[in-house]
């Protein structure tokens, strides 16, 4: 199939006929026979060039043009093989579509956006964020989990915000009621964070379902019109893309020098916790493991009591970060050159993992 | 962090719209202009560590972050200054003031401790604030007398919730100060880190520049202290934390090899505050950084 896709309109004509059967198949049987019939498209945060990319790359076994920043890519991982289409229109936020299976689909994702060093990342998009999305159409369902999981020990959150293995999986119309009680409720809103959501949208006639992650995966589970689901990726791109050029343009220091002096510009941003940081010293400890999903290097020093301060590097991209740290705040620095993606990463998996009430005060948001 | 560090952090964050410390002065639409600048006034030098200025107000505050020790010719100097409002007009393009024809500034000495029985600050009408605070107990900014400037009149003085702690990355340490050296060593770690993640060597101009944003502005004298510090840092990393991780470039002085390998090798050693506290200690037993 894929040799006769020569175009950015063939592509697109082969995931309609996709979507429309996954949906046929939905429809008839209540099931699909397998989940590669889906759509599935991911969000890459890009600092580098497609070209480099597909150069450094050791997964892209093979590569072929069909349009202007469109390539058909045939990728190899730990044994799979699958075929992608990359479109780097938008050279900051890259579009990955995928028929691959699931399971397969997301471990590349994961390689590709989590590699030290290669200069690719994906969203990480805040509680509220997803929250908005929800507002867009009608509710399908949510994931809420548990605190922890590979960001800190399950002990450490256990012991600080004390919840067991615990995790919810709500698909279907009647389950929006559960949620909206899970959402009102402060307490279990600081114990269980939103991994994912599902909602299905309308234009006209048309509609889509989807299936969208924390970090930008997205996955077209039935609908009439592709445009539908690539509007959805465009509109969370854009949203996405708003919150980084805040952060960019207002939060990160930079040092103009003067004729006799220097200028400050740019503050740093501020993280408030619902939940208290009993030991910070601990707490630093997890942030700057220089592991997943945090990917902080840097060391730690005690300004006071309750007090300390972490001078460090994100290992994505080797961009500098200072993190001031008590009980109930982070600040965090950023300088001139700075990713954005940098603060809602850690903003991000710190309300994934520690406390999914923390709020971020970004300027003008 | 010494009291001249946590003075000047103080005085940038007061004119910064954040959550959390107070804006008092990001309120009036004062902004930090200048950092440890240098103008010369009537064929004197005044160095004024902090110049704050609101261009809706066409004003400026110029300060001067002071520990326990007055100088009186400093002073001098001051209102000397304070009379030729045009030096700083020249000396630093306010670009935001929307009238610079009716510009003003204010000297003021500003101070942890109470210095304002001091008998210079009594005989004269130079306004010193006071920032009663430690950095994990709040701020109480009180100031001896009233600002000329109505608006400044009314901020003062600033009274903040006791449970906040002040930023201190506005400006990270001084190389002269004893007690900033844990952020000395620090900032000069994350740079090294910096440099190991995104190439092969990096020499001490790259890791000044990087660590010290004044590094173009500062004296030659001063430059000395802080290349001798930094490359002592290196050294001893060299010889003892870092050893086999980080090496002297053959043939080119100055120069350092770093990798992934250096930067693993730091993880690997850097588990809570000790390891920057030994470090530090190592390094500078003496009393000053710049006497080492």
């Amino acid at each position: 199939m894929s040799a006769e896709i020569n175009s950015r309109r063939g592509m697109l004509e082969f995931f309609q006929a996709r979507l429309v059967g996954t949906q046929k198949n939905l429809a008839e049987e209540q099931k699909l026979d397998d989940d590669q019939k889906m759509v599935k498209t991911y969000i890459i945060e890009s600092n580098i060039e497609v070209s480099e990319f597909l150069e450094q790359t050791d997964e892209v076994k093979d590569v072929r043009q069909i349009g202007d920043e469109l390539h058909v890519l045939e990728i190899k991982y730990r044994g799979e093989e699958g075929q992608y289409y990359l479109d780097s229109s938008d050279n900051r936020f890259w579009s990955l579509y995928t028929l691959s299976g699931s399971q397969f689909a997301r471990r590349t994702f994961e390689k590709l956006t989590t590699t030290d060093g290669n200069g690719l990342d994906h969203p990480w998009i805040p509680n509220d964020t997803q929250r908005e999305v929800i507002g867009w159409g009608q509710f399908k369902g949510a994931g809420l989990k548990k605190l922890g999981d590979d960001a800190f020990p399950p002990e450490y959150v256990n012991e600080q915000v004390g919840i067991g293995d615990f995790r919810l999986n709500l698909n279907g119309d009647d389950t929006q009621q559960i949620y909206s009680m899970f959402k009102q409720n402060t307490d279990i809103e600081k114990i269980l964070s939103l991994s994912r959501i599902k909602i299905r949208r309308e234009k006209g006639d048309e509609y889509i379902t989807e299936r969208i992650t924390s970090d930008g995966a997205f996955t077209a589970r039935g609908g009439s019109d592709i445009e539908l689901h690539l509007d959805t990726v465009e509109k969370v791109k854009d949203r996405y893309r708003e919150l980084i050029n805040l952060i960019e343009e207002n939060h990160l220091l930079s040092y103009d020098e003067v004729d006799h002096g220097t200028r400050v510009n740019g503050s740093h941003l501020r993280i408030d916790l619902e939940n208290q940081i009993d030991d910070i010293e601990e707490f630093i400890s997890h942030v700057v493991s220089g592991g997943k999903p945090f990917r902080l290097m840097g060391t730690t020093t005690k300004l006071k009591d309750e007090y300390y301060k972490m001078k460090g590097v994100d290992l994505h991209n080797g961009d500098k970060i200072t993190l001031e740290v008590g009980p109930t705040w982070i600040r965090v620095y950023l300088y001139e050159g700075a990713c954005g993606n940098t603060a809602l990463r850690l903003f991000t998996n710190l309300q994934q993992h520690y406390d999914p009430a923390a709020t971020m005060d970004i300027e003008n948001v | 962090m010494s009291p001249h560090t946590v003075q000047i952090n103080g005085w940038v964050s007061l004119a910064k719209d954040r959550r959390g410390f107070s804006h008092s002065l990001a309120r009036y639409e004062y902004e930090c202009d200048l950092i440890e600048s240098e103008m010369e006034v009537a064929d004197d030098i005044v160095h004024p560590d902090v110049v704050l200025t609101s261009g809706p107000n066409n004003h400026s505050i110029v300060a001067e972050c002071k520990s326990k020790t007055l100088d009186e010719d400093q002073l001098r100097r001051y209102q000397l200054l304070e009379g030729n409002s045009d030096t700083l007009l020249q000396n630093s393009s306010l670009d935001s003031l929307v009238d610079s024809s009716i510009f003003k500034l204010e000297t003021c000495y500003s101070s942890l401790s109470d210095l304002s029985t001091r008998k210079l600050l009594v005989n004269t009408d130079t306004t010193f604030v006071q920032f009663k605070h430690s950095p994990s107990s709040g701020v109480l900014i009180k100031n001896s007398i009233e600002f000329d400037s109505t608006t400044l009149a009314s901020a003062f003085p600033i009274n903040m919730d006791p449970d906040e702690a002040l930023p201190t990355e506005y400006y990270p340490f001084d190389v002269d100060q004893q007690e900033d050296s844990e952020q000395f060593v620090s900032t000069v770690i994350q740079a090294l880190l910096r440099a190991a993640l995104v190439k092969d060597t990096t020499d001490i101009e790259e890791v000044l520049e990087e660590v010290h944003f004044h590094w173009n502005h500062i004296s030659d004298e001063k430059q000395d202290r802080f290349i001798t510090e930094t490359e002592h840092l290196l050294q001893y990393l060299k010889r003892k934390e870092l050893q086999g991780y980080i090496e002297n470039v053959a043939d080119a002085e100055g120069k350092w090899r770093v990798s992934a390998q250096t930067a693993q090798a730091l993880q690997d050693r850097m588990e809570g505050p000790e390891f920057v506290e030994k470090i530090a200690q190592e390094i500078s037993p003496q009393t000053s950084l710049a006497e080492y």
